[in-house]
């Protein structure tokens, strides 16, 4: 029995889909370049904000302890030694900030315990610009972005 | 002559080789319909506003952070001078220009006080610091 062309099973020809692939191939790469390009921007974001915060960290302790600072000079392994008011009001205590494996710790002397204040931290520098004149710098470094801070402190 | 005749003879194809004429009903299933495309229109659209939307809102991000993140600040650190700004601990304050001054009292009394510190309490994210003092004139 012969089959007539409207028995013939419906389907699609070579020429469409071959059209269809090379359509579906397009918009898979352009789906594929577009989200490279979200991802990157994502974790260029997320690296950002980490690095802004853990510098803010680091700021913020060291502003919380030069506040009240009676005295503040380098160390000889360019870390920061601090003599401030203790916090409730009754004498002095010793404050020393240090680099430690990507850390910037703080050691409070008269307690002897280090704390750790921010991380991914790439450089902590103290030094004397003039007799009067403190500078630090504190550089965070998180997935190839880096932030760098510079603080000036005047003893007068 | 039968012979030519022959030749020339119309050959019947028979249905199986005649062209198919085409009926309404195969050409219906041959396209797409007008709500198949305005239903694929409204797809593509929805997705094309939403991946323009996230580029809008990454674009602003990244355009507010980069404002908000200086590659390299500066700051000067200005001590607290007044005394009772000193023992309750406050920090320091960080400013961008140099040769500004720390937060002082503006309070000018007429009166001389005795000042007891009580009880300092600051709060965990260091932001509030709650102070209890009583005042005794001298």
């Amino acid at each position: 029995m012969r089959k007539t062309p409207r028995q013939r099973p419906a389907g699609f020809t070579l020429l469409e889909l071959l059209v269809v692939s090379v359509l579906m191939i397009g918009l898979a790469m352009m789906t594929a370049q577009m989200w490279r390009h979200f991802s990157a921007a994502a974790a260029d974001i997320a690296g950002r904000t980490v690095a802004a915060q853990e510098l803010r960290l680091a700021l913020e302790s060291l502003s919380d302890d030069l506040g009240s600072v009676v005295w503040a000079t380098p160390t000889p392994t360019y870390g920061l030694q601090i003599r401030r008011k203790a916090p409730g009001g009754q004498g002095n205590v010793t404050v020393e900030y240090s680099l430690s494996s990507g850390r910037l710790v703080r050691n409070d002397l008269s307690v002897g315990v280090g704390v750790p204040i921010a991380n991914n931290v790439s450089g902590f520098v103290a030094s004397d610009v003039t007799s009067s004149v403190l500078q630090i710098t504190v550089c965070v470094t998180t997935k190839n972005v880096t932030r760098e801070a510079t603080l000036f402190w005047s003893r007068t | 002559m039968q012979r030519h005749e022959r030749l020339f003879q119309p050959v019947d194809e028979g249905p199986a080789r005649r062209r198919p004429c085409r009926t309404p009903a195969r050409a219906r299933r041959r396209a797409f319909t007008l709500l198949e495309l305005v239903v694929s229109l409204a797809i593509m659209a929805a997705g094309l506003l939403a991946v323009q939307a996230l580029l809008v809102r990454q674009s602003k991000q990244v355009s507010r952070l980069e404002r908000w993140c200086q590659p390299h600040p500066t700051y000067y650190v200005v001590s607290q001078s007044d005394k009772w700004m000193r023992k309750l601990g406050a920090p320091a304050s960080l400013e961008t220009q140099a040769g500004q001054t720390a937060w002082t009292s503006p309070v000018v009394s007429p009166f001389d006080y005795k000042v007891t510190l009580n009880s300092i309490a600051r709060s965990a994210d260091g932001q509030q610091v709650s102070v209890r003092v009583s005042l005794n004139l001298k």
